[in-house]
């Protein structure tokens, strides 16, 4: 007998099972390591590091001090700064690509990702050599007689954003690249068909229906700043630190767990505000069933 | 010629490369006309509506809008609208913004564009449903959101390309007259696309019928469909049976040697000449079928090779020796004891009017020669 199988794959019960690798993934390598980052939190550093479980609030009481907030408004303000500028460069990029491209796409599509066929270190030790005093930027910005002595960008905040930006770019690039390029190219030609110029046509049609894009760009590449330690310690020299650095050093060398723990958590919920909020602000506008 | 037209076309031809989409298109189309352009898949009546549109520009050939040569005027400057096949709605505006849109560019004032856009509205039969977004709307509600939105600009010519292809036959049918009634009441000059012959029968004021980026006749309906100057066009707009052959001369005057055996009658003054190789169409429905009541019948005689029901009509081919199959169409409505159904394997007699004879020129010569 011939049983029609459709219907057994479009079962509730059959399609469970196909979340089933990835749930004990997110299980094992991601509820349990956070809910031990979550208890440790509130236990303290052992006698020879490592910690000891208990309840108190000390590690988050500790984190309430100046020198750690700075820390975190830092990891904020470089993140945004850094997302900013991957959107800004990322945008028109991606806006070229989907539209102006129509031979060669996949090859454009590949130059934008050739960078992470390096290692991440590899590429971020690379920039100091085109940034520092006597780099190439600065050997030809005096060439040109633009400026008078080096221009410092290595060990600054401005070097550290170059270096973010560069390495996260592509992530911004993607996910805006999908949106405009499947974006229905007759809407375009109705609204100039409608009288609106090109101008017009970009802000009114192609910017709110890329408005999903945007969105996905911006948490992809926010949220793993916010997190980054590589780049400030290579590109800032250790005298800019991000939460990431902080968290790190806690638990490799200070071996502090506890406050390592702390750090973490408070880190994860203060993204999870930020991102609520800015979810309900710019989710409102993009709330699109087509996209 | 100081005569105006809403939209001329002259001599238009568009290559894609080394595609010809359109080729040599010479149209005039009136004030206020419902002119159709009729023709199969491919044959460039897409690419023709988006030059008067704007949006492809002529390898050749001049377009003029109410008198005006549109050469690099860019779309949207032009005073014509479009209703796209798919409708292209914007998904992220609400019917009211989406109507609201055009005069939104052209500045016009809020409480001005709040009224006419109740207006379009009122006009499709939309009222109500304002905030709904496009994807909340039937089919045929998004196309009278496309219209409302394309008309509420007061265009000169507005253009429609196959804006039913997407609605179900019954809905199809009942937009089919309202757009018709529509168009008589803003007076706006429509230039239809489509490939149904069907529907640009009932539809239009005007039929231009295109083949391969060519046009094949121009016509009102009755007289592109009762007077086809081509096969194609025979073919094209409903059905034909064609008999090809050599005109000689009879006792009874003209007629068309199909076969040795077999000779056509032709209508009287047909303009056809003795020796000339012509094709006749006859349409399936002016074929008569009779049961053969004699034991040597005269005339065409054939047999039923099958029938289909076709709800109003029923369908028959009939095998004709020397002619092969000829299809005829009866009314089912006609059907009574007199004349019954005729069962395959019946034998029956072939006739039509004279006048059902339609002469057109043999296939290859027809009205235009093709170069490779
Ligand atoms: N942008 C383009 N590039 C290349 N060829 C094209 C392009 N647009 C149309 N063509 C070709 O031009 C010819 C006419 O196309 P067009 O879209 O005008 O046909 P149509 O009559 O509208 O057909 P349909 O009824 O299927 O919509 C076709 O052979 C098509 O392949
Ligand atoms: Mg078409």
């Amino acid at each position: 007998m011939l049983r029609p199988t459709t219907d057994r794959a479009a079962s509730p019960s059959a399609s469970r099972w196909l979340v089933l690798p990835a749930g004990v993934w997110y299980f094992f390598f991601f509820v349990i390591p956070l809910s031990f980052a979550f208890i440790f939190s509130f236990g303290h550093r052992g006698a020879y590091g490592g910690i000891e479980l208990g309840f108190s609030f000390d590690q988050y009481v500790r984190l309430a001090q100046p020198i750690y907030s700075k820390t975190f408004l830092t990891t904020l303000a470089m993140a945004s700064a850094g997302t900013l500028g991957c959107l800004i460069l990322g945008y028109p990029l991606a806006y070229f690509l989907a539209t102006r491209v129509h031979r060669h796409k996949l090859l454009m599509l590949l130059l934008v990702i050739i960078p992470f066929w390096t290692s991440f270190l590899i590429r971020t030790y690379g920039i100091t050599i085109l940034i520092n005093d006597r780099g190439l930027l600065n050997t030809l910005l005096m060439n040109l007689g633009w400026v008078s002595e080096p221009v410092r960008l290595l060990f600054t905040p401005w070097g550290i954003l170059l270096g973010l930006v560069y390495n996260y770019l592509p992530l911004m690039v993607f996910p805006l690249y999908v949106s405009l390029e499947r974006l229905d190219k007759t809407l375009l030609e109705a609204s100039k068909d409608l009288g609106a110029g090109r101008l017009a046509t970009f802000r009114n049609i192609t910017l709110p229906l890329s408005l999903p894009g945007v969105i996905a760009g911006l948490m992809l590449v926010f949220i793993p700043l916010t997190g980054e330690y590589v780049v400030p310690q290579i590109l800032g020299g250790g005298k800019i630190l991000f939460m990431g650095g902080l968290i790190t050093s806690q638990f490799v060398s200070t071996r502090d767990w506890a406050f390592g723990s702390a750090a973490a958590v408070s880190l994860i919920v203060l993204l999870l505000l930020v991102i609520t909020v800015y979810m309900r602000r710019l989710g409102r506008r993009a709330e699109d069933p087509f996209a | 010629m100081p005569e105006s037209w809403d939209v001329e076309l002259q001599g238009v031809t568009k290559y894609f490369g080394s595609v010809v989409a359109v080729e040599g298109l010479t149209l005039r189309i009136q004030s206020g006309q419902f002119y159709s352009l009729l023709g199969p898949s491919g044959c460039g009546k897409t690419t023709t509506l988006r030059m008067i549109a704007g949006f492809e520009h002529p390898s050749q050939g001049i377009i003029r809008i109410a008198g005006q040569d549109v050469l690099g005027i860019p779309p949207y400057r032009r005073n014509v609208n479009m209703v796209f096949q798919h409708y292209a709605l914007f998904p992220h505006m609400s019917v009211e913004e989406n109507v609201a849109y055009g005069l939104k560019q052209k500045k016009v004032s809020v409480p001005e564009i709040a009224r006419r856009v109740q207006q379009a509205l009122a006009m499709v039969q939309l009222t109500g449903l304002e905030r709904r977004r496009p994807h909340e709307l039937s089919g045929g509600q998004q196309q009278r959101v496309a219209l409302a939105r394309a008309l509420i600009n007061r265009p000169t010519v507005l253009l429609l390309d196959e804006p039913l292809g997407a609605l179900d036959q019954k809905l199809r049918k009942a937009m089919q007259l309202e757009l018709k009634s529509l168009q008589r009441t803003v007076g706006i000059t429509f230039i239809y696309v489509t490939h149904d012959q069907e529907e640009a029968l009932t539809m239009s004021d005007y039929i231009a019928v295109m083949n391969a980026g060519r046009l094949e006749q121009l016509g009102t309906a009755i007289e592109v469909y009762e007077r086809p100057r081509t096969r194609f066009v025979a073919d094209f707009i409903g059905l034909s049976n064609f008999f090809r052959g050599e005109v000689i001369r009879s006792e009874g005057g003209l007629v068309v040697a199909v076969d040795r055996r077999m000779h056509l009658a032709l209508p009287p003054h047909s303009g056809a000449r003795p020796g000339q190789r012509i094709t006749v169409a006859v349409r399936p429905e002016k074929v008569r079928l009779a049961p053969v009541s004699s034991d040597a019948p005269s005339g065409l005689v054939g047999r039923v090779a099958s029938s289909t029901y076709l709800g109003e009509q029923t369908e028959y081919r009939v095998g004709v020796n020397g002619l092969g199959t000829i299809i005829a169409r009866r009314q089912n409505s006609e059907i009574d004891s007199a004349t019954p159904r005729l069962a395959a394997g019946e034998l029956v007699q072939l006739s039509w009017a004279l006048e059902s004879s339609l002469i057109l020129p043999e296939e290859g010569v027809a009205s235009h020669e093709r170069e490779g």
